[in-house]
């Protein structure tokens, strides 16, 4: 179980995370656009928006008990801890009780509701014009799909073996980053699909691509460029409309390879015949639509719990091309021609028999028991057929059958029956005095893990056990002093 | 006088226990029996019992043979 968890730490999906650890400096120069700033209030909880925009139009600080009196008693603890994380973010600042907005968040907020300032922070309309009609949003679409399609059937690919279909590699951008995220590795023929990498295949499209956005941001860190830049060029794409043609002239030179890298994902089209005009996918718009507030909510709250927790607004969206239908007898039907998503399925499903547009198969326990042991969760595949359920299921309560859900849960308690703890086990205490006084002592500082008052007899962890010989030493120690004086 | 011994304290339920006593004839690792869901044990046999463990689960389990 540890390495699952350690694997869900490295995915700290929200960019929040991110700016939490970005030190003061950097974050003024972030809050000084004003794309930057929208991008990061619209990505902020309801509350905080509240809280944000009562505070936005006033110059002077407030106190902070002040604050919390605009909620109810009951919420008032919620608001401090709202607070708090604003504080996280520097985007409020507290001085002796007083919280005000920071400065520059501020003024860059006005400016971009609106509509002041330095507004090429939001991208810089092509010359061609408003109206566009070389690229269509369909368009823009396919060329996303295929893009990232081809980036996942990568991953999935190479784990599959069979070399029926060689899948093309994708660009050398695209496959440092899969490597520095730990999504895959380089193995004896070629790369290697890692667990984070499955567990990163069954996420929704939304996290997937902020996983991607922060290890670019992390890698471009390593790589020494400015991170403040790559940061504003990221808001910028978020805040940037579907289909409008965008041009790269005011960019800078890190932005332009951004650009050029970012183009192979499928996040950003360029015109081949027009170098310096660019297009924002819908990867990158839906980014900062309200489904990813709920997300950076929820794992504000519940730290790295993010990947595994998908917000319900989310799964009612993708449902328009929900296409498989579990039944209770763990049997899966999957209205899919995708390669891409009959891979994924392999992942923890028996496949039976492929037809044109449909394949069946069923979960059975050692198909699941395979994908628990590459570190994929009974959840993650929980959720991952209850964002895909068909249609016809959506409409039941709960999407999936209880006793599949049930099962697969099973499986993986089944896993595993032994809970182990380093401990230290204490027997043959002489007096009942004594062992009360040690059992008090470790109940006190709490690392009892098992105690037998019968049989005198007690179990405690390793931390505990050093602290316990500590105490008896001391109690020897004294006894003695007493007994020589 | 008190004895402290160093190992691993093992939670489990009692039909995982039942397995690990009867292995535990071949080869004895178990330090105490504590109760029914418990054990303490010599931590450098843990990684053998857990894979042990997991062969004799699988062994017993039984396959439903509905795919064909």
């Amino acid at each position: 179980m540890a390495h699952q968890l350690g694997s869900e730490e490295e995915f700290k999906t929200t960019i929040a995370d991110y700016l939490e650890s970005l030190p003061a400096q950097f974050s003024q120069r972030v809050f000084s656009s004003p794309a930057a700033c929208l991008a990061i209030f619209r990505l902020i909880s309801t509350v905080g928006k509240q809280l944000i925009m009562s505070m936005l139009y006033l110059d002077t600080s407030l106190r902070l008990q002040d604050v919390c009196q605009w909620a109810r008693t009951d919420s008032q603890r919620m608001v401090r801890g709202k607070i708090h994380q604003l504080r996280k973010l520097q985007l409020v600042t507290e001085d002796h009780g007083n919280v005000s907005l920071n400065p520059v968040f501020r003024a860059q907020l006005r400016n971009a509701l609106t509509g002041g300032g330095d507004f090429s922070s939001f991208g810089t309309p092509f010359k061609g014009g408003g109206r566009d009609t070389r690229i269509t949003k369909a368009q823009l679409a396919r060329y996303a799909d295929v893009k990232w399609e081809a980036m996942l059937r990568f991953m999935v690919g190479r784990q599959d073996g069979s070399g029926e279909s060689v899948v093309q590699p994708p660009a050398e951008s695209v496959r440092s980053i899969l490597r520095t995220a730990k999504l895959m590795e380089d193995g004896e023929n070629g790369m290697a699909i890692t667990n984070s990498g499955f567990q990163f295949l069954l996420q929704d499209t939304q996290s997937q691509v902020w996983t991607v956005l922060l290890q670019y941001l992390r890698q471009a860190e390593m790589q020494q460029m400015d991170v403040v830049e790559v940061l504003n060029f990221l808001f910028q794409l978020v805040s940037l409309q579907l289909g409008r043609a965008y041009s790269a002239e005011p960019l800078t030179t890190i932005q332009r390879r951004m650009l050029g890298e970012l183009r192979d994902f499928g996040l950003v089209l360029q015109d081949d015949q027009r170098p310096m005009c660019f297009y924002a996918t819908h990867l990158v718009t839906m980014l900062s639509s309200s489904s990813s507030t709920e997300n950076s909510d929820k794992s504000d709250t519940k730290g790295s719990k993010a990947l595994s927790a998908s917000p319900q607004g989310e799964l009612a969206a993708s449902s328009s091309q929900g296409y498989i239908i579990l039944e209770t007898n763990c049997r899966i039907y999957a209205y899919t021609d995708s390669p891409l998503q009959i891979a994924i399925l392999g992942l923890f499903v028996h496949l039976v028999s492929r037809f044109s547009n449909l394949v069946t198969g069923a979960l059975t326990r050692d198909s699941v028991r395979q994908a628990l042991s590459q570190g994929i969760t009974a959840d993650q595949i929980i959720t991952f057929l209850t964002a895909n359920a068909h249609p016809q299921m959506q409409s039941h309560v709960p999407v999936l059958p209880v006793t599949v859900t049930d099962q697969i849960r099973l499986w993986e308690q089944e896993r595993n029956r032994l809970h182990p703890t380093q401990a230290h086990f204490y027997k043959d205490f002489a007096q009942k005095q004594d062992f009360d006084r040690v059992l008090r002592y470790a109940q006190d500082i709490g690392v009892v893990l098992w105690a037998s008052i019968e049989k005198r007899q007690l179990v405690v962890t390793r931390q505990g056990h050093v602290k316990i010989v500590e105490l008896v030493n001391s109690q020897r120690a004294a006894s003695s002093a007493t007994t020589s004086s | 006088m008190v004895k402290a011994v160093k190992g691993t304290f093992i939670e489990c339920d009692s039909a995982a226990r039942e397995v690990l006593l009867r292995l535990n004839s071949d080869e004895k690792f178990i330090i105490e029996d504590l109760d029914s869901t418990h054990l303490f044990i010599n931590s450098t046999h843990l990684k053998r019992i857990q894979v042990v463990l997991d062969e004799l689960m699988d062994a017993n389990t039984y396959k439903a043979n509905v795919v064909k």
